[in-house]
């Protein structure tokens, strides 16, 4: 293996380097030295959005750009792994090893419970994402949450999967993120109850919930793909729009069957959209919404654009300004 | 500087540090944007000095640049998968001081192509490293052997402060025999030289 001083090269020259360098290379480079990490830090190509999932239930923390990622897994040190070379994450001197799948890390921890805080907490300084990150927790990593509130408050997307009903309940009163994404849950679960202080609801799961629940409900974004509707519920949630309800809603993606557009639009004034124009959600990637598509006007002028997508058999309806603050002109 | 007809068949004259001169097209050293920006527009009376570089290094730069001369405009660094055979084999028969002597020039002389492709090569020797391997390949001391240092660091740190500490009691002592009256000193003096005698002639 040929020995390479880039630090010695010229800085030009090693900030050239440092952009060329592979995402999922970033996080083993910037564990070589201090320098290394606050070099990386300053000069890695920085052009992509980063998403960052903290499972509890897998203890790793799995990083993501659109075509890359890693994952760095926490584990408890065992013996064999006492002879692993050591790194230092954030003031802790940490076994690593390359996992079996070649971008990812796997760690080893004398505290197990420090390890994802440790991790995460230099993953945030070295790449400074800038979006909240998804958080899965099951009945034993619980106190995760507790760690990412008292971090940055309901800046998070929980994320629900494979837990019990009881401790979804315990989650949902006790700890308060923005958003809400059920990958699994029973379908019974009375998650209405709890849509007045989750900002987003996004459930890939069909969840018990009434059309008047959704009347009820103080939402922001409300992603409910496997959840119908018929032409009337949508009908009555649009017209609860246009006389001023759902006081904070920006955004819906319902399931619908039996689906007129002309019917549902009927009593409403709208109009054709005359151009493209792509909608940016809080939670979901964004929406593109198209000349066949129609702009909704509310009594108070505010407009909303309302497609229905035949193909997957949903609609979509998006408020001006969307959550990047895009107007429609 | 010789100047036939074809401004494509201009040779300059270029010395290296030994203080050798050998030539190099035009077309080759437009490549470098500090050729253009230091004589391509006023021209050059005699050898263009870049002796902060061996001939060794500077003719294969330009080896590289009068190979490319016909290559369309560069447009962002290449996927080492996509060089063709020259460009490897220009690369693999570099051996590691060349290779560090070549970019170093390369980004002196501002040949964005080169340089580009040599720090593309490097990101490519770090991929599917460890950071073991990573420290050794950027020779970096590893976590242990900062700690190490950093012991060793604190153990002289310590000494030097013990030593300080002694050096600072001592010297409060000998402010508090230079305090003595002159008198007392004398005394003092005596006494021992005294005691001196008495051991002396007892024996």
């Amino acid at each position: 293996m040929p020995a390479l001083p880039i630090l010695k090269l010229p800085i030009i020259v090693l900030i050239k380097i440092l952009r060329l360098i592979d995402f999922e290379e970033v996080f083993p480079i910037s564990l070589c030295s201090r320098k290394m990490f606050h070099l990386v830090k300053n000069f890695r190509d920085k052009t992509d959005p980063i998403r960052v999932l903290v499972n509890g239930k897998e203890s790793n923390i799995i990083v993501s750009v659109p075509e890359n990622g890693f994952i760095v897994y926490v584990a408890p040190m065992a013996k064999k792994y006492k002879t692993a070379k050591s790194v230092n994450i954030n003031g802790h001197l940490v076994s690593i090893d390359r996992a079996r799948e070649e971008e990812n890390w796997d760690t080893y921890w004398n505290d197990e419970i420090q390890g994802i805080p440790a991790v995460y907490e230099h993953l945030s300084e070295l790449l400074e994402f800038k979006g909240p990150p998804e958080v899965l927790v099951n009945r034993n990593t619980l106190w995760l949450l507790s760690y990412i509130e008292k971090r940055q408050g309901d800046n998070y997307h929980l994320v629900i999967g494979d837990i019990s009903e009881e401790v979804c309940h315990f989650i949902l009163k006790n700890y308060h993120p923005q958003v809400v994404r059920a990958w699994s849950l029973n379908d019974n679960f009375l998650i209405a109850q709890y849509t007045n202080s989750i900002e987003s609801l996004y459930s890939v799961w069909k969840l018990s919930i009434t059309l008047n629940d959704v009347l009820n409900t103080n939402c922001v974004e409300l992603i409910l793909p496997n959840n119908k509707f018929t032409e009337s519920e949508i009908k009555r949630i649009l017209q609860h729009w246009v006389i001023g309800g759902f006081k904070r809603l920006k955004y819906f993606c319902l399931s619908v069957r039996g689906f007129n557009m002309e019917d549902v639009l009927r009593e409403l004034n709208h109009t054709r959209m005359t151009e493209n124009r792509e909608y940016k959600s809080e939670s979901v990637s964004p929406t593109t919404f198209s000349d066949r598509d129609r702009l909704i006007t509310r009594n108070d002028d505010v407009v909303a654009s309302f497609q229905y997508n035949q193909l997957f058999g949903v609609v979509h309806f998006g408020v001006w300004p969307d959550s990047q603050g895009n107007q429609y002109s | 500087m010789t100047s036939p007809a074809s401004s494509s068949e201009v040779k300059y004259l270029i010395e290296s540090s030994e203080g050798n001169t050998f030539d190099v097209s035009g077309a080759a050293l437009r490549q470098s944007n500090t050729f253009n920006a230091m004589f391509l527009n006023i021209g050059a009376d005699g050898p263009i000095p870049f002796t902060d570089y061996n001939e060794a290094t500077l003719k294969k730069v330009f080896e590289y640049c009068e190979h490319s001369v016909n290559e369309e405009n560069y447009s962002g660094p290449k996927h080492q998968d996509d060089l063709s055979k020259w460009d490897l084999n220009f690369f693999n028969e570099m051996d590691q001081k060349m290779f560090i002597d070549v970019i170093n020039a390369s980004n002196f002389l501002d040949i964005e192509r080169l340089t580009s492709y040599c720090c593309e090569r490097i990101a490519r020797m770090l991929r599917g490293k460890n950071t073991q391997e990573m420290i050794k390949v950027i020779t970096l001391p590893t976590a242990e052997e900062l700690e190490a240092k950093q012991k060793v660091e604190e153990k002289k740190a310590a000494a030097a402060k013990k030593v300080a500490e002694k050096a600072a009691e001592t010297a409060e002592k000998t402010e508090t025999l230079e305090e003595l009256p002159v008198q007392q000193l004398v005394q003092t003096t005596r006494n021992k030289l005294t005691r001196k005698y008495l051991s002396f002639s007892n024996e």
